[in-house]
């Protein structure tokens, strides 16, 4: 039987093991709650006024600053902004496309690629691999500005290189498409709620320079811890390389792909700096995705209350998008779990 | 026994986090008599002999933002008379920082706001009612009193909201048409006129964007605001905005220049006859093209006289300044007779003040122009323009019938009522 003392220290290290990983956990939370918590916060309260230029000086003190209820919230579902051209639910629809084509574009690129460098006896394997790393480490304004400057429709080099290539199968005329003007849709019966312009042709060649080699080195990663020894005895079963890719390679990239794929969707989801700074979000707001959007909102038309409003929906809705993917992955089950 | 040290480490570190966050502003105060000791020290121990009388003058550092290009004729100009105010003002030390013009107004709020910001920046008059009415800006009404007597009562007005003075007027500048004489001799008068010449061939870098078309409205007898700033933007604008469709079209065949950006080069080296554009790219463009360059007013239509936007550039100033009178005495240096002709001369910038002549015909041809313009009002209604009339992608990429899309961005902007 426990005497009275050791109760006590029995309760004192129960306590200082409850209350220890909270202490652990306190300088982040404090940091958290000035750089994250108090502006979301002044978000979600702002979102409920007519926040403009006006308040900028006073903030919430502002005398002139007025509550609107859920008016902003109204007036973006029901595209009742003074803004023009503003559909909410197109850009919400062009936005989950985007980020999906783009996610079902580069993972099937990225892995046949890093299966391809990941052949026996290639030679230059670590050049390769340092240099495909690079678009990643390019800065975004750096990368849209290039390839802007590739899409243009006199002096860019897309069109030079069709014109080329036309001139090799006879043709005289250059070639001006107007990659990031042209409003006509090349494919009319895609997303017909949100009709795709060339200029999300262009953004999409663009990205994929920049969204496969990154999914390469998830898979090259992910392809070096599969055990040789798989494919040897599946060789000795009889098994042709065909049959090993989709049965050895394929099932075990899974496990590294799918968390690799969700984060390519949320980059590519809220992929603001690229967007903003390739097309501005046009040719008549064709390629505007939420968050460019929200910009326009706040420093173009001014509108902080409207656009803190419209920020509160894109959070709701990563969250969803955050909710679904992490049932796919299981992502946060181990933590879950202890 | 290490545990226990730990965890004594790590309350210390979290003691440190909450204290630096709840007591940031005690550090500063702390140090800043250490700072100003060491600064000062020196000049008060040396010996009198030793110490230039330069040295003994307080200057006073004068924060300046500006948005002029890099490279280009009106920042060339800006360095050449800040150094020119160095020495003719050494009280003053004016720190210039150029800003890009897309983010001058949302960096000084955003600094404004949080007590920051430089003590003046020059930018036009685009947001100075909102700016204004926001208190962003200082108002100098008692302190400019009785030093604008020469300046051109229009750049005044310019710089004034609701009979409150909150700038130094520098420069009046609107869109024009600038053409070279060598690939057109004469400009084009009317509207027709300037369609004939572009359906034929000639090539003008017409820029399309919600700024550059107000002056077209004025062609077709359209108005975008009544008298009591409601949007009743109807025919004429609409009208206006099929004939520019109709000149973008063309420019589009033959893949012709669209924005004045993309224009520069083509119209500077003589490919292109003719740009639209304001008057800040004259230094550019005359550098270039020497006596060949020329100027008209945007043509007229069958609505009358083009009425482009009349702006006013002018320097601003900070309501968080500790400098509000030397930031003003450097701006009235800065706008001065011998500055406004140094502007004038080198960047192209059309005098506020009405002492300095006027005698280069590009000058004279620009206030041709300017008689007609229409005086950017301050009112908050003009963000409307802005957020409903320029989103003409709709009209020349996807289509939309000018009358449609002029009747729909009329009912947008009147739904903020």
């Amino acid at each position: 039987m426990m005497s009275e003392a050791d109760k006590k220290a029995h309760r004192w290290v129960k306590f200082r093991r409850f209350t220890l990983p909270y202490v652990y956990l306190l300088p982040a939370f404090i940091v958290m709650a000035f750089i994250t918590f108090y502006p979301l916060i002044y978000q979600v309260i702002i979102s409920f006024t007519d926040f403009q230029l006006k308040d900028l000086m006073f903030g919430l003190e502002s005398p002139n600053l007025n509550q609107v209820g859920f008016k902003n919230y109204i007036d973006i579902f029901t595209n009742a902004l003074p803004v023009q051209n503003f559909e909410f639910l197109r850009i919400l629809t062009y936005n989950f496309w985007w980020a999906i084509s783009n996610v079902a574009l580069h993972v099937p690129a990225g892995v046949v690629i890093a299966v391809l460098l990941n052949t026996p006896g290639l030679w230059g394997k670590r050049i390769y691999r340092a240099v495909y790393i690079l678009p990643v480490v390019i800065p975004p304004i750096v990368v849209a500005t290039v390839w802007r400057n590739i899409f243009h429709e006199q002096y860019g080099a897309m069109n030079q290189f069709l014109t080329a290539i036309m001139e090799l199968l006879g043709s005289t005329d250059p070639v001006r498409l107007r990659w990031l003007e042209s409003f006509a849709p090349p494919i009319k019966w895609l997303l017909p709620n949100s009709p795709l312009p060339l200029a999300y042709y262009a953004m999409m060649i663009a990205n994929f320079w920049l969204g496969w080699p990154f999914m390469t080195l998830v898979a090259t990663g992910a392809l070096q811890s599969i055990p040789k020894d798989l494919y040897e005895a599946a060789s000795i079963d009889g098994a042709s390389n065909t049959q090993q890719f989709w049965n050895i390679t394929v099932p075990l990239l899974k496990t590294a792909m799918i968390p690799a794929s969700v984060y390519g969707f949320t980059l590519s989801f809220n992929l603001f700096a690229f967007v903003f700074f390739f097309t501005g979000g046009g040719p008549a707001r064709s390629t505007e995705i939420l968050v460019t959007f929200a910009y326009d909102l706040v420093r173009n038309l001014n509108l902080f209350g409207v656009a803190a409003a419209f920020a509160v929906i894109v959070f709701f809705v990563a969250l969803f998008v955050f909710l679904v993917t992490n049932r796919i992955t299981r992502a946060t089950e181990s933590y879950t779990e202890a | 026994m290490k545990k226990p040290l730990f965890v004594v480490f790590s309350l210390l570190l979290i003691s440190a986090f909450v204290l630096s966050a709840c007591g940031g502003a005690a550090a500063p105060v702390a140090e800043e008599p250490i700072a100003e000791e060491h600064a000062e020290e020196p000049m008060e121990e040396a010996p009198a002999e030793e110490a230039p009388a330069e040295e003994a003058m307080e200057v006073i550092e004068v924060t300046f933002w500006h948005a002029y290009g890099t490279g280009s004729a009106e920042e060339t100009a800006m360095t050449a008379l800040l150094a020119q105010a160095a020495e003719d003002m050494p009280q003053y030390k004016v720190s210039a920082l150029q800003i890009p013009f897309d983010d001058i107004y949302n960096k000084y709020r955003t600094d404004v706001a949080s007590g920051a910001g430089p003590d003046m920046f020059i930018a036009p008059n685009d947001s100075l009612g909102d700016d204004a009415r926001a208190g962003l800006i200082a108002d100098i009404t008692a302190l400019a009193d009785g030093k604008l007597g020469d300046y051109a009562p229009l750049s005044v007005e310019g710089m004034s909201v609701d009979g409150v003075l909150y700038g130094i007027p520098e420069s009046l500048k609107a869109v024009a048409f600038w053409y070279n004489t060598e690939m057109m001799p004469e400009p084009p008068a009317t509207t027709a006129d300037l369609q004939a010449m572009m359906e034929g061939g000639t090539p003008v870098s017409l820029s399309y964007g919600c700024y550059h078309h107000w002056g077209f409205f004025g062609s077709f007898g359209g108005q975008i605001f009544d008298d009591s700033w409601t949007v009743v933007a109807g025919d004429g604008v609409a009208d206006a905005v099929g004939y520019l469709n109709d000149l973008y079209q063309v420019s589009v065949e033959n893949g012709w220049p669209k924005n004045d950006g993309d224009g520069l080069a083509p119209f500077t080296e003589g490919t292109v006859a003719a740009i639209t554009n304001g008057n800040w790219a004259m230094g550019d463009y005359s550098a270039a093209l020497g006596d060949k360059l020329a100027v008209a007013p945007l043509p007229a239509g069958p609505g009358g006289a083009a009425n482009p936007l009349l702006g006013v550039d002018g320097y601003y100033f900070n309501p968080n300044s500790a400098n509000l009178e030397a930031a003003i005495e450097v701006a009235l240096y800065l706008t001065g007779a011998d500055a406004q002709a140094m502007m004038m001369n080198d960047a192209g910038h059309v005098p506020a003040l009405t002492t300095v002549e006027v005698t280069d015909p590009l000058m004279l041809g620009l206030l041709e122009g300017f008689g007609n313009a229409y005086v950017r009002p301050q009112v908050p209604e003009l963000g409307l323009y802005w957020s409903n009339f320029c989103g003409t992608d709709q009209v020349f990429e996807a289509g939309t019938p000018a009358a449609d899309w002029v009747a729909e961005a009329t009912t947008n902007a009147n739904k903020a009522e």
